[in-house]
């Protein structure tokens, strides 16, 4: 009876404090509103939308600070380009606990995969479902809706760290850019930017063996 | 205007306990026990004991379990929960002296264990670790008063000696949590068979350790709501799972060792011994459950109640090794007097109200930093290949 007393009584004390308190849940740290995302610059930088106000990691993958420990990531556009048209995309799970360098995305086209590495160490928060369902979505907005993911990082300092200085961006996508064309069989040898955007489908000639390649060169993975 | 009534409410419900809690207190230390309390020879522990030194020390666990993971392991993505689980902590073990202080029969002979030894005795031991756990909860809980007043030389000299305090802890609360359980180890002929076992001090230790999670979980959604801080949830769903995880260490080791010493077959007779059995189980089992299932994961409230009816079973769990389980044997009946029940009452409250000052005066809900050596921005070198990627990848 001593024990019936004990647990009724403090399962009254908590749905008293339920009935109470219904309105007001607690701050589950949140989804990003769409109108919250802050607007990524517009730079072009060898061809692709390179926006600078973003940090990059070597991998090619963006990352954005979205509030104290929390940072967004994703891929940049040449990386978006470089996957070209994926059937699938498959993401961490939440909660997973992520390494800066470590193999978190994969890019399919029927069987075949290329992997990018995450940017920053943390936990993951969360991940973009809807780009799971569409993943269109990673050639259509890169910066925006075709997000992957939200890390938590208990350590603020470490997930900047090894991650580009801005003042190195340019020169870092124009080698990338000069890999990536060295190979496309049609622009064998030294091309120059001329101020034109890469196309969505600039892998469609590439053969699988050479798409793999590209990537494991570009995407550090 | 639903704000006003719960504020209010909480505040009116706390002066009503802390009066009755007073009275009590008057009645305890003026009447002496036998005027304050049911307890008699046959039944000398009540919910004084089983309640707040027994359920009170396992509440308190969030605060070596998440200092371990945190400082020995290094798991560093946990560091955002430590302070407020060893301030629950700390709090806790408070709480529990206060609550010694109105069982014991010479309350004001508390310090004798200190002096006048008994090495094979549990019970010293119990009081040994109390003692010494505590002050190593204070000397953890120190740093967050010194960042607030900016003593940043006793801050160095504390921080400095962290690792050597938290090991310390660790152990002492290991012995702690155990030796509660191997106070009943002594009883094998009073504790009914469904609870006494040889592994007693291991299922408290291991109860103790998700509880400590449990509490954290709790904590930190309560906090959450009345600070407007924001939940890590995926830091809480990290926690369900290993709550999951540890629940179903817990409950096979139970029911095998139930059924290597066949005290399955009591489930058979009648009493109610076996109804309090089984609501422990359940209360335990089913958040298990939940929490196993990532779509329960994915649903705050859900993981709150599920927490919520964990830590319920831990309470029945812990009620019924020291009251159901004895009460057969003991051939008297109890049930707490009404100043049993204010006094728990009143070191909840009070236990409460300090967390939530502590909480509004001194920094708990901010993550300790650690000074550690960072890159400076354009350092001029593009990170390589390996710098990008991990050892062992």
């Amino acid at each position: 009876m001593v024990v019936l007393l004990v647990i009724v009584t403090f399962a009254v004390f908590i749905a008293i404090d339920l009935l109470l308190s219904r309105q007001k849940v607690p701050v589950v740290a949140p989804a990003m509103q769409e109108a919250e995302i802050p607007a990524v610059g517009q730079e072009l930088l060898s061809g692709f939308h390179i926006p600078m106000n973003l940090k990059y990691h070597p991998g090619h993958t963006w990352v954005q600070k979205e509030r104290k420990n929390v940072h967004r990531v994703g891929a940049d556009e040449l990386a978006a380009v470089l996957a070209g048209p994926v059937d699938r995309i498959e993401l961490p799970k939440p909660g997973q606990w992520v390494r800066q360098g470590q193999k978190v995305f994969a890019f399919y086209r029927g069987n075949e995969k290329i992997e990018m590495v995450s940017p920053v160490e943390g936990e993951v928060v969360e991940v973009n479902r809807e780009i799971a369902e569409n993943p269109r979505l990673l050639l259509e907005d890169p910066y925006g809706r075709g997000w992957l993911m939200t890390v938590f990082s208990p350590d603020e300092e470490s997930p900047t760290r090894n991650l580009l200085p801005s003042s190195l961006i340019p020169a870092w996508i124009r080698e990338s850019a000069e890999t990536f064309y060295s190979f496309q069989p049609q622009l064998a040898g030294a091309t120059a930017a001329d101020g034109g955007r890469a196309s969505k489908d600039a892998t469609a000639a590439l053969p699988l063996n050479k798409w793999k390649e590209a990537a494991r060169a570009l995407l550090l993975s | 205007m639903m704000e006003g009534i719960r504020r209010y409410f909480w505040r009116a419900l706390f002066v009503v306990i802390m009066a009755a809690g007073a009275w009590a207190t008057y009645l305890r230390f003026w009447g002496g026990l036998g005027a304050a309390t049911n307890l008699s020879d046959q039944f000398p522990w009540g919910i004084w004991i089983g309640f707040d030194v027994l359920c009170g020390v396992g509440l308190a666990a969030g605060g070596f379990t998440l200092a371990a993971t945190v400082h020995i392991f290094n798991i560093k993505s946990f560091r955002p929960v430590v302070r407020p689980a060893i301030l629950t902590a700390f709090l806790g073990y408070l709480l529990v002296v206060v609550a010694l202080l109105f069982d014991l029969g010479h309350p004001y002979r508390i310090w004798h264990p200190i002096i006048m030894w008994n090495p094979r005795s549990v019970m010293f031991e119990v009081g040994w670790c109390v003692t010494l756990y505590t002050t190593v909860l204070f000397l953890e809980f120190l740093p967050v008063v010194l960042e607030r007043l900016k003593w940043h030389t006793a801050l160095k000299v504390m921080k400095a000696a962290t690792l050597p305090i938290i090991i310390a802890g660790v152990i002492l609360s290991t012995l702690h949590q155990s030796s509660l359980g191997s106070l009943f180890l002594i009883m094998p002929n009073r504790l009914h068979p469904l609870w006494w076992t040889p592994l007693l001090p291991v299922l408290f230790f291991i109860s103790a350790v998700a509880t400590g999670l449990a509490m954290t979980i709790f904590e930190s959604w309560h906090s959450s709501k009345a600070f407007g801080r924001q939940l890590e949830y995926g830091l809480v769903c990290r926690m369900t799972r290993v709550l999951a995880v540890i629940t179903a260490i817990y409950l096979t080791l139970r029911f095998l060792d139930l059924s290597h010493r066949g005290a399955l077959s009591t489930l058979n007779q009648p009493g109610f011994e076996r109804w309090m059995f089984g609501l422990e189980i359940v209360l335990m089992a089913v958040p298990m459950l939940m929490f196993f299932r990532e779509k329960t994961r994915q649903h705050p409230l859900a993981v709150y109640l599920g927490v919520v009816m964990w830590l319920l079973g831990f309470v029945t769990n812990r009620m019924n090794v020291s009251v159901t389980g004895l009460e057969r044997s003991s051939g008297v009946h109890y049930f707490p007097k009404w100043s049993e029940i204010a006094v728990t009452l009143a070191i909840i409250a009070a236990g409460f109200a300090i967390f939530r000052l502590a909480a509004h005066y001194l920094p708990v809900f901010e993550e300790e930093h650690e000074e550690e050596a960072t890159t400076p921005a354009g350092s001029g070198r593009i990170p390589t290949l390996e710098a990008a990627r991990v050892p062992g990848d």
